[in-house]
């Protein structure tokens, strides 16, 4: 019997680069191959040499434009040789067309050889290439400076003051300067119309270093101007810290409630937060509690506490003559209450803590004193009265301070808790 | 004897009516058209006013941004307050002497912020010119003292033809 074998039908494809068409389709593949690896090799090595900071050597590799070495040796020719630095510029753009900084150095030489039209071109073209690169902003604010078009020139300043936060040592300075200037405001007004990251900053920059509180207080006016840059925070804690310290006391009180949602304005009294139900913000009429060593302050949840919480006050470390917790008052002049609940905890001190009110002016002259607290005991209240008299005493300052005379007095250790500090007229109707 | 007794009892009745009446401080204004953030400082808390909200001697009206409230006083006058002004509530003769203005720093306040200032309160030499502490000091010692931060201030008497001129220093 015959097999039949099955044998598959022998192919009839050539050998590879037999048949010239397709040596010449290997050949090409090659090449391209062969340039491209070239190509990666020399544009990484561009970019070693960028990154390194030799500019020159990335330029001078045979066949590469690298759009950064080229802006960046441009950059360092820019005044001695601006033709050169020009020509270099439009290798870079050529070479990438979408990079901004090479169109807003572009931009810059051509501003300064007379060109108007195609520096006004260049600094556009920039602009939208590189809208949030810090040197191009920088850059375009300076043309536009040039051109009197303070709106445009905070906008680009205001992008770079955003993406980069050291700026604001070099530019508030400047900024501060500009708006002293009455009729520049209204370029920054323009600008607040969307909210700026940095602009309680520099508030709050031209409210503790600016000379001129009219311009403090135009500042301000434009931040309650602006629905969406409206201060909060440290940047209003600054501008009523300067009120207070102008003696513009009914201004920073003003000022302080407009900030405050009207659930805390309903049943305010005449201390503010004296349950400790609140954090305690440090801005304006708030309770203010500046660092002191090792005192820790606080309100916390206890025991006892009124509502959510008391205030903590832990003494735990190297002596301090403390009294660094304090409340700015609004008193009119007349006979007070200050009342108040109080548990020391454990607290050593002699002879303790006590709450003294006092006149704010160029030295605090106090005007009342609570007894002082120490030792451990159950919640109790305490109270003492004081009289704000009619002449200098604008405005006051609760504070809870360590009674002493000598070193040896500020040496306390341990907790102590108050609540329900509270300040009610005596003489009212 | 019943007759000497029922007199006594009315005496008493009306001393005591008199104490009672001598005791709760006399209504002599009321908040109307307010609008906005206005509170009322009663010497212990502030209070959210509402319009009706009734006021007596040594209370004080604040409008903070953006409000404004009308405060009627039974003796026929009406101050209009608008924004970030203080009213202190004086008890006497409110209307026949009218209130008076202090406080020059807030006009700066408002110059900064391009409100038109109260063309009351600076007069050369006087009280006005002395700062806060001073217009605090005139706030007690006179009737009522109106203070106001960025805001202009009017007075109006009901039967004065609804005069809304800034008030003067008076």
């Amino acid at each position: 019997m015959r097999r039949q074998v099955y044998s598959a039908p022998m192919s009839k494809r050539p050998l590879p680069f037999t048949h010239p068409l397709n040596l010449v389709r290997w050949l090409a593949f090659a090449l391209f191959a062969a340039l491209a690896a070239w190509r990666i090799v020399t544009l990484n090595l561009a970019d070693h040499y960028v990154d390194a900071g030799e500019t020159v050597a990335a330029t001078e590799l045979p066949g590469v434009q690298h759009p950064v070495a080229l802006t960046r040796e441009a950059r360092q020719l820019l005044d001695a040789e601006p033709q050169r630095a020009v020509a270099l510029l439009q290798r870079a753009v050529r070479a990438d067309p979408t990079y901004g900084l090479s169109y807003a150095l572009l931009g810059a030489l051509w501003e300064k050889a007379g060109d108007e039209r195609r520096a006004r071109s260049a600094i556009d073209a920039a602009a939208a290439f590189a809208p949030a690169k810090v040197d191009v902003r920088l850059i375009a604010a300076g043309f536009e400076l040039g051109r009197n078009d303070l709106a445009a020139a905070l906008r680009h300043s205001s992008v770079a003051l955003a993406r980069r936060g050291s700026l604001r040592a070099s530019m508030f300075p400047e900024l501060l300067r500009i708006a002293d200037e009455p009729a520049n405001r209204a370029a920054f007004s323009a600008l607040l119309a969307e909210p700026v990251a940095w602009w309680p900053a520099f508030v709050g920059f031209a409210a503790n270093k600016g000379e001129r509180l009219e311009t403090v207080m135009a500042l301000y006016a434009l931040s309650e101007a602006s629905a969406a840059n409206s201060l909060q925070g440290h940047g209003l804690a600054a501008v009523l810290r300067r009120l207070q310290r102008e003696g513009l006391w009914l201004d920073a009180r003003l000022a302080w409630m407009n900030a405050l949602p009207v659930e805390q304005l309903e049943g305010m009294g005449n201390v503010f937060n004296g349950g400790f139900e609140q954090p305690l913000s440090g801005v304006g009429f708030d309770w203010v509690s500046a660092k002191a060593g090792h005192v820790l302050v606080a309100p916390l949840p206890t025991s006892g506490a009124t509502g959510a919480a008391a205030l903590n006050v832990v003494f735990r470390g190297p002596r301090v003559r403390y009294r660094h917790l304090s409340q700015h008052l609004m008193l009119e002049p007349g006979s007070y209450a200050l009342r108040g609940r109080v548990r020391p905890d454990g607290l050593e001190a002699e002879p303790g803590l006590a709450w003294a009110v006092s006149c704010v002016g160029a030295r605090e002259r106090q005007i009342g004193v609570t007894e002082h607290f120490s030792g451990r005991s159950a919640w109790r209240k305490f109270e003492t009265t004081f009289t704000v008299p009619a002449a200098d005493c604008a405005a006051q300052v609760l504070r809870l301070q360590l009674g002493g005379r000598v070193a040896l007095d500020f040496d306390a250790s341990g907790p102590i808790w108050f609540d329900d500090i509270v300040i009610e007229r005596l003489d009212a109707g | 004897m019943k007759k000497i007794t029922g007199v006594a009892a009315a005496i008493t009745l009306v001393g005591a009516m008199g104490a009672a009446h001598a005791a709760e401080p006399l209504q002599v204004a009321a908040l109307t058209n307010v609008d906005g953030k206005v509170l009322i400082h009663k010497g212990k808390d502030y209070t959210v006013a509402k319009t009706g909200s009734t006021l007596v001697e040594g209370d004080r009206v604040i409008t903070l941004k953006g409000s404004k409230a009308d405060v009627a006083f039974s003796e026929g006058c009406v101050t209009s307050l608008t924004e970030n002004a203080v009213l202190a509530i004086g008890g006497v003769d409110v209307c026949a002497t009218g209130p008076l203005s202090a406080n020059p720093e807030p006009v700066k306040y408002a110059q900064a912020i391009g409100a038109p200032a109260p063309t009351s309160a600076f007069t050369p030499g006087s009280s006005a010119g002395l700062g806060l502490s001073s217009g605090m000091g005139a706030l007690i010692g006179s009737g009522m003292v109106l203070l106001t931060a960025g805001a202009e201030l009017g007075t109006a008497h009901n039967d004065d033809d609804n005069d809304d001129r800034p008030i003067s220093g008076q």
